[in-house]
This record gives structure tokens, sequence and C-alpha cells, in this order.
């Protein structure tokens, strides 16, 4: 009987996320229970396109795509900046570096109304720790949180 | 205080500013414990066992069979996209890292330690009560020493998806190739635990997996793509 109302009650939890995707209240910590089977339950194979995404209430960010004119190294001098504080996004910037004037110029064209361009200032490189593919122990010898955590290691 | 130990084959960084050492050691030692019930390479873990046929799930501890159903139901919901069965052996590596440090959150949380950064090889759980206390470099696929992308943050957990560290290691479980989309997928929002699953399974399914995104409320996406293309969708939650 409990088994039956907790199928019952998902299958309906799951209608309504797909019909009313919404600011949803999101808080449990178990993706089992979190997504709600996004797979299962999108439409299949409805392919959406990257410009229309998650942005539907609350504070209206447009979605920016920076194309970089250099192969050999994008965005070395290019860098997205974004300001969370309990739970919300608030500031979108585009960083370049100084000496990046020209491309900058033309990724911010692209970047939309909400992205400001700015320099890059010695303080906004102050960074606490990086996100990236897990590296093991060898590349980690020469990635920049090893270098961060050997700076920062009481 | 910040210490580093491996653990899980991955450096752990764990940064508590008014930590002391018991706190960091205990933390690490959340790591140390799920490595030894959950590690493919140690022998003697629950997981050897289990696929020597030595232990069966009904044998096997509550925290095997929790992490078992999870990863079964995350299969599911998925669409196979997630997938901790590696060839004909049970490996939930992948999901034990997230839950390790989500684990160590809360052990901070509960022992009254608000601020703190956690990073296990690449995936980070920030938290603060003060806004702006963190700020979070998202590697830049094309060259390792720089970033692409960085979030100020009070808490969040983020997780990034690629195959430029370990080779390719991720391939598509449904295709059975080596995806090429993206060269790096990264999620935040405020599980590590559902940043982590959806980083890999956006990065495994290509570029439709970004529709996945519409179903994941309060999480967000920066990604580059093959053609280099740096690309942010950003959660209005």
């Amino acid at each position: 009987m409990k088994k039956y109302f907790i199928t019952f009650a998902a299958i309906a939890i799951l209608g309504m996320l797909v019909i009313y995707y919404g600011p949803t209240a999101f808080k449990s910590g178990n993706p089992a229970k979190t997504g709600g089977g996004p797979l299962a339950s999108s439409a299949p194979t409805q392919s959406t396109t990257a410009n229309s995404s998650t942005t539907t209430t609350a504070v209206q960010y447009k979605d920016g795509t920076y194309t970089g004119s250099d192969a050999q190294n994008p965005y070395g001098d290019v860098q997205i900046s974004i300001v969370i504080n309990g739970g919300k996004i608030t500031t979108v910037n585009l960083l370049t570096m100084p000496n990046a004037a020209e491309r900058s110029q033309y990724l911010s064209s692209q970047a939309g109304p909400l992205l400001q361009s700015q320099t890059i200032s010695a303080q906004s490189a102050q960074i606490d720790g990086v996100s990236g593919a897990t590296y093991t122990s060898q590349s980690y010898q020469q990635s920049l949180q090893s270098a961060l955590d050997q700076a920062k290691a009481a | 205080m910040r210490k580093v130990q491996t653990i899980m084959g991955i450096p752990i960084s764990i940064d508590v500013p008014d930590g002391t050492n018991k706190i960091l050691s205990d933390s690490f030692n959340i790591f140390t414990k799920l490595d030894e019930r959950f590690s493919t390479y140690k022998e003697q873990s629950e997981v050897s066992r289990f696929n020597r046929g030595i232990v069966t799930i009904e044998e096997s501890s509550e925290e095997f069979r929790k992490i078992f159903n999870i990863c079964e139901q995350l299969k599911k919901e998925t669409g196979g996209y997630f997938d901790a069965q590696f060839d004909s052996d049970y490996d939930p590596s992948g999901y034990v890292k997230a839950y390790a440090i989500n684990q160590v959150s809360q052990f901070l949380k509960q022992s009254g330690y608000e601020t703190f950064l956690i990073n296990a090889g690449g995936d980070i759980v920030a938290n603060s009560s003060d806004a702006n206390t963190w700020n979070i470099g998202i590697s830049n696929p094309n060259d390792t020493k720089k970033i692409l992308a960085h979030l100020e943050v009070d808490a969040i957990a983020v997780a990034s998806s690629g195959n430029y560290e370990r080779g390719h290691h991720i391939i598509n479980p449904i295709s059975r190739i080596t995806p090429d989309y993206f060269k790096s997928v990264t999620i935040f929002g405020p599980s590590i635990l559902v940043a982590d699953v959806y980083a890999t399974v956006i990065f495994a399914m290509g570029k439709k997996g970004l529709s996945v995104l519409k179903q994941l409320p309060g999480y967000s996406c920066i990604y580059i793509n093959k053609n280099n293309e740096l690309r942010q969708l950003l959660s209005s939650k």
C-alpha cells in the first residue's frame, strides 16, 4: 500500500516538474530524489538550444557565448566572473586582461547587456580552489590547485 | 587551516580557517573510511569482496546497500548514462567521491564550523555564512594553468567533467564511444551529489545533454566545447 502511494506520489511530482518547471524548492542532497528522473521524464530526443536555458523567473540573465579567435590559447586572458550569494546569482561579468582589449571588445559585444567588461585586477585573481576534471596525483603536482594549497597550507 | 592528503587516489584539500588539527584529521578520516569500504584497488574492501562474490548484497553493510541502491536509481534516472557497473564489475568510486565530500561537509557543519572549502580532485564544496567568502576558479581545459571562469560565493557545490586530465576515461555507456562534443562541463548548485553526477552525465551525452539541465532547478552550467565556444547557462533560481 505504502509502496503504491510512493509510486503515485513520485509520478505526480514528476508530472508537475515536467509541466511546471519553475522556481521549485530544491533542497535534497540525494540525487536519487532530486532530479525527478530528468532523462526519463524529458521529451525524448528533443534537443534544446543552449540559449533557451534555465532562465525562467526572478533575475533574468542572458546566457552568453564567447568564441575565441586564438585556437592556441583561447580564454587565457578572458574569464567569466559570477557572484553567487544565498543561492542567487547576483553579478555576471566578463573579465579581460589589459592587453586583450581588442578581443575583449569583440567578446563583450557578443555577450549581451548584462555582461560588463572589466579589467582583471590582482584581487580577482586570488582564487581559493580550482574545479576541473579529476586530476591524478601526478597532474596535481603541476596544477594551480597544488600551488594554492602550498601557499595556503598552515 | 588548510591541509592536503591523497586518499582514493586523488589529492584532497580541506580548508577550515578556524579549524583545529583534530577537525581536519577527523575530516580526512571520513574519506579514508569510505575508501576502505568502497575502493576497487583494495583487495579487502567490501566492493572488492562483492565483485569476487565473497559478499552478497544481502550480506553487505547498510552503507554499501545504500550506495548500491542510489547507483541503481541513478542509472534509471539518467537513462543509463550514469552507470556504476564497469565491464562486469561494480565500481561506485565516482559517486563515492561526491558522497564523501558531502559527508565531510555535514560533519563540519555539525561540529560548528560554518566556513570551509573542500576540494577532492576538482570537485568542490564551499560553505560560509558571509557573502563573497570564496573565489572558485574553473580550470581551462586548453591550459590547466589558467582558469576560464570564477565564482565568488558564500556557499556552492561545483563539479567538472572532462577527458583532459586522465585521458579518455569517460565513455558514453550507451554508444560505447568517447564523447567529444565538450572539452569540459562544469555544473554548480546546492548539492555536490547532483553536480557531480550530472557533470559526468551531460559530458557523456554530448550536446543533447544540455537539455537535462532544464530538469535541475538551481543548477547552472559553464562549458567549453570542441569549437572552443565558452558558454554559460545560468539558473535564475
